[in-house]
């Protein structure tokens, strides 16, 4: 029952700066399936926004290239290769977004309903009245409260909690196939979180979406998502299934990532932390990226790219450790 | 749906490491890298080779080697910071804007023009010599001769001396002032800001050409008094972009963290809200600049400026208007004169602004 | 207990809000009760943690307390005398005896001015005029918060997030101050950076036997770093204890839905039984009468409507509700 929605191979995007190019999404591949959610962690710069933003061809162009041998697959065809009027046919149609801040993505001088109107008459070529009852319809599934009242207010009369489920009852309207939501509750406090949390699991259980759901927040994933991606430096260093991961993490960065998370169920007397910083990309160091910054790191690490190891059936990992290349030398 | 500003954020997240180029520039070499590339995947069928070779692409961009040596890692793999100050990048962006670079040759052109004018007139501009009265233009009167056979070359020459005075005095004048009851206004706030605003109100009131001519005609017609003029002015429009500046600075965090470790009310106003002011108070500098030399004409041409016979290029155009048909290049030349300062100016304060505008969100 | 440095009493911040559009004419008044009738005491070298969610005034209450913003009303007491009826003299002392730490290391910072200017500054406020001897403690600083002496010639936006939040501790740690009011410090930051932040914050505790006021919305955090945490709803401590007794017994039910809603970092409790609390903040200009948590608490009664429950001192825990989960 899970088919595949989106095929990303080997998806390079690349930006360039004052000072060189920066590989801001360098060679990610993965397989988005429908009725599961992938998770996208990272922490900022390391591309995780950037591959969604690749996806639905947003890669603002005179900066940013996405290279020729990237391939996005999705119902046979190579969103790469499309063309701007093909691809907004496709965005915001078949594939949904939903950012981090919803005031920036709802037009503060329309109601909330006549923004939902609007793509269900274009697309769907409804009558104004038709229309009204699929849009009071599409907010009641994500379940805001008084509808009709909330129908005729303006974004800014909204709270914060509120403007997200808006955003997700419009990314609703086209029934779309794959939904990419960009840290949906990083503005969110904790319980409003938690609201739209489930709110968006129930939609994808109900609807067999696929989900992308970019994040920063590992406590997020293990709350929601069914597979994860986890990025460093723009690229993927770890893939496996959420329950993996967390019990069995096999990159040292996501191990240390893991181990320097305060914890609010226990008490931890002192947090590990993984010193230094993301490296700058313009100058991506030779070798592994994480190899500065990993306590386990040896002569091989700083000069060859690691290898892509597939561990068990579905977990993969990008690192020297694991192969028997790298004790070779010793 | 989705805001051009949302990605503009998302992209300086994403390459945080340094500004992006305005569009242009490296092309050519991404090209020529997305080339290589292709090349040397397609030899090397392996993956680690051909990852190898990627590699070796981006120590090739890199300025610091990294050593890739077993020796101790280097911990801070990110020196990512260049030394480049604000000066510096703003010098890059007006380099890389052609517009604003012909806009700073031409002003620099004006400026040593200007300063060297004694030397390199080919006339006294001053002297009358009633037998070359309205020459046409020849060898040895470029352009021609005025009404009274002074040659109008020299006269332009002196002119742009009178010009960049007029540019720069007064604009200064108005600027310090526009600042500082800007910068009282903003921080302060209530009855202080009432007053000095209802003040600026009443400047801005009157079309500023009207006042300055009031002023001019209780002052009496001279250069001096039109400093005093044009300084009174234009500093209304000063103290409303200065205030709107300080208001939002003023939010700011930092002047808080200022004031939480006790700085004076006046510090706060000179170390922090006035260098976060200087962006915006250079782009309104040389927009000004061509609008008061475009006022001193003006109030020349119309006869309370300059007088007679200072060089002035209003007061020129004004005299010459009387021969427009039968010796055009008496009024037309000073014209072009004026034309091309204030455009040249224009071209540098909007090639700042572009410059400056996403640097300061940064 | 050790001693007391500061301790807050009925304290007290009301905002005016008069709001009126362009048709209506009359004008919508109202009173925000950002901080309403706090009393709470931080001893010396401890941690005392404030949470809740955006628009709870916790915030507002951590610059009441250093005199950032004037009170409505109550008093604060520093080292037994009244902040707010401090002379010139006094109030100087108080401003390098607390300093505080902001949320934005992008924000908190001025763009123009230089690393050695920016940390400095404190120094030159108070007094330290001789370049040399100012540059000095500079480097010193630099080097307890972890920055390099060679990048004091750099402006701010040349360093990233962490080292920026580590640019505002060097600058907060300056005048040896005994108080720092750390306003979610390390909210902007990277999971890997916040580590590496919150365990220098804790360094410096012991090193400088500081004291903090630590202001978070994020619960995981608060009980890593604190001895005492208060916990605070629409401007007024629902409860308090210390971070195991608070984090594994909540007996405010406000509390536990906090806790409950808080993303745990372990999927195969994923299906763990969860409480999530429905609705949104009420508006704090007409807050619920009585408790103002009844009308999202599913405990509520009569009495919750009826009468605003008093902050009760049990032992070492204090709560504020009628119908405590105990």
């Amino acid at each position: 029952m899970n088919e595949t929605v989106v095929e990303i191979q080997n998806l390079k995007t690349y930006f360039e700066t004052d000072k060189g190019f920066n590989p801001a999404v360098d060679g990610v591949s993965m397989t988005l399936e429908s009725g599961r959610i992938m998770g996208l962690v990272g922490e900022s710069g390391s591309g995780k926004s950037m591959t969604a933003m690749s996806i639905l061809g947003l890669i603002p162009k005179p900066f940013g290239q996405i290279l020729p041998e990237s391939k996005i697959l999705f119902e046979g065809e190579d969103l790469t290769k499309l063309s701007e009027k093909e691809l907004s046919k496709i965005r915001g149609n078949k594939i949904a977004m939903i950012f981090q801040e919803p005031m920036t993505s709802l037009n503060p001088v329309y109601t909330v309903g006549k923004q939902l109107m609007e793509p269900l008459r274009l697309h769907k070529n409804l009558s104004k009245r038709e229309a009204k009852v699929l849009a009071l319809k599409y907010l009641e599934q994500v379940r805001i409260p008084d509808v009709e009242k909330r129908f005729a207010s303006y974004p800014h009369q909204l709270s914060g909690g509120l403007r997200q489920r808006v955003m997700i009852a419009m990314a609703l309207t086209c029934e779309p196939k794959l939904i990419i939501a960009d840290e949906p509750t990083t503005a969110l406090d904790v319980t409003i979180q938690a609201q739209i949390l489930k709110l968006l699991k129930d939609i994808q259980v109900r609807l067999n979406t696929a989900i992308l759901f970019i994040t920063h927040d590992l406590g997020v994933v293990a709350e929601l998502c069914d597979d994860v991606c986890v990025m460093y430096a723009g690229e993927i260093v770890e893939k496996c299934d959420a329950r993996n991961l967390f019990e069995a993490p096999l990159h040292p960065y996501t191990i240390g990532l893991l181990k320097s998370l305060p914890k609010i169920n226990e008490d931890v007397e002192a947090l590990y932390s993984i010193e230094g910083m993301v490296p700058n990309l313009v100058n991506t160091p030779v070798g592994c990226r994480f190899a500065p910054r990993c306590d386990n790191a040896k002569a091989i690490c700083f000069n060859k790219l690691p290898p892509r190891i597939r561990m068990a059936t579905q977990h993969e990992v990008l690192c020297w450790q694991y192969d028997e290349r790298a004790w070779l030398d010793e | 749906m989705i805001q051009k500003t949302q990605f503009f954020k998302e992209i300086a997240l994403e390459s945080k490491l340094g500004r992006l180029t305005p569009f242009g520039f490296g092309r050519k070499r991404l090209k020529y890298m997305m080339s290589v590339e292709a090349t040397e995947a397609g030899k090397n069928s392996d993956l680690d080779a051909s990852k190898d070779s990627k590699s070796s692409k981006s120590s090739k961009t890199s300025k610091s080697s990294k050593m890739p040596s077993s020796e101790q890692p280097p911990r801070d793999a990110e020196d990512l910071v260049t030394d480049e100050g604000f000066w510096q990048a703003l010098f890059k962006s007006i380099y890389r804007d052609k517009k604003a670079l012909v806009g700073l040759i031409m002003v620099s052109l004006f400026i040593l023009i200007a300063l060297f004018a004694p030397w390199i007139v080919p006339h006294d501009p001053y002297a009358v010599d009633m037998e070359k009265v309205l020459t046409a233009p020849n060898k040895a009167y470029v352009i021609g001769t005025d009404f009274l056979g002074r040659d109008i070359l020299s006269r332009i020459i002196y002119g742009a001396r009178i010009s960049l005075m007029i540019g720069l005095v007064p604009t200064l004048i108005s600027l310090a002032i526009g600042t500082f009851l800007g910068m009282v206004s903003g921080y302060f706030g209530g009855k202080v800001d009432y007053v000095i605003m209802r003040l600026a109100d009443v400047c801005m009131a009157f079309p500023s050409l009207l006042l300055a001519m009031v002023v001019m005609y209780t002052l009496g017609a001279s250069l001096f008094n039109i400093f005093i003029a044009l300084s009174i002015v234009n500093w209304g429009s000063t103290s409303r972009i200065v205030r709107a500046q300080t208001l939002s600075i003023k939010e700011k965090e930092f002047v808080e963290a200022a004031r939480s470790i006790g700085v004076g009310r006046f510090k706060i106003l000179w170390r922090h809200i006035l260098p976060n002011c200087i962006p915006s108070l250079i782009v309104l500098f040389t927009l000004s600049v061509p609008e008061a030399i475009m006022s001193e004409a003006s109030l020349s041409f119309l006869g309370v400026g300059a007088q007679p016979p200072t060089p002035s290029w209003g007061l020129m155009i004004s005299r010459g208007k009387e021969f427009l048909f039968s010796s055009p290049w008496v009024a037309i030349t000073p014209g072009i004169a004026i034309f091309l300062v204030v455009i040249a100016f224009n071209f540098i304060g909007d090639g700042l602004r572009d410059a400056l505008d996403p640097y300061t969100k940064h | 207990m050790s001693e007391i440095l500061l301790s807050a009493k009925h304290l007290k911040k009301y905002y005016q809000i008069s709001s009126s559009t362009l048709f209506s004419s009359h004008a919508n008044r109202g009173i925000v009760k950002a901080v309403d009738d706090i009393t709470l005491d931080i001893p010396r070298g401890k941690t005392l943690s404030l949470v809740g969610e955006s628009g709870c005034g916790k915030s507002t209450l951590g610059r009441t307390l250093i005199n950032l913003i004037d009170p409505t009303e109550g008093e604060v007491l520093f080292n037994g005398k009244n902040i707010y009826a401090f002379n010139a003299q006094e109030e100087k002392a108080f401003r390098k005896a607390v300093s505080i730490i902001f949320q934005d290391p992008y924000a908190s910072l001025n763009p123009r001015m230089k690393v050695r200017d920016l940390i400095g500054e404190p120094l030159l406020t108070h007094g330290m005029k001789a370049k040399k001897e100012r540059y000095e403690r500079v480097n010193e600083l630099m080097k307890i918060t972890g920055l390099k002496a060679e990048y004091a010639n750099r402006y701010p936006h040349q360093f990233s997030g962490g080292q920026r939040q580590r640019i505002g501790i060097a600058r907060a740690l300056a005048l040896n101050p005994s108080l720092i009011v750390c306003d979610e410090a390390v909210s902007a930051l990277d999971v890997s950076i916040q580590a590496q932040i919150l365990n220098l914050l804790k360094q410096l505790q012991r090193d400088f036997n500081l004291t903090y006021l630590f202001i978070s919305h994020d619960l995981s955090v608060v009980r890593y770093v604190s001895d005492e945490v208060y916990v605070m709803y629409l401007g007024q401590i629902v409860e308090a204890g210390t971070p195991k007794a608070l984090f594994e017994k909540p007996i405010h039910p406000y509390t536990q839905f906090l806790i409950n809603a808080v993303p745990i970092a372990d999927p195969s409790i994923r299906d763990r039984e969860k409480m999530i609390l429905e609705g949104d903040l009420p508006s704090a200009i007409n807050p619920p009468s009585g408790c103002r948590f009844r009308t999202r608490c599913p405990y509520a009664t009569e009495i919750c409507a009826n009468s605003c429950p008093k902050l009760i001192t049990q032992g070492e825990r204090k709560f504020a509700c009628h119908h405590p989960l105990m």
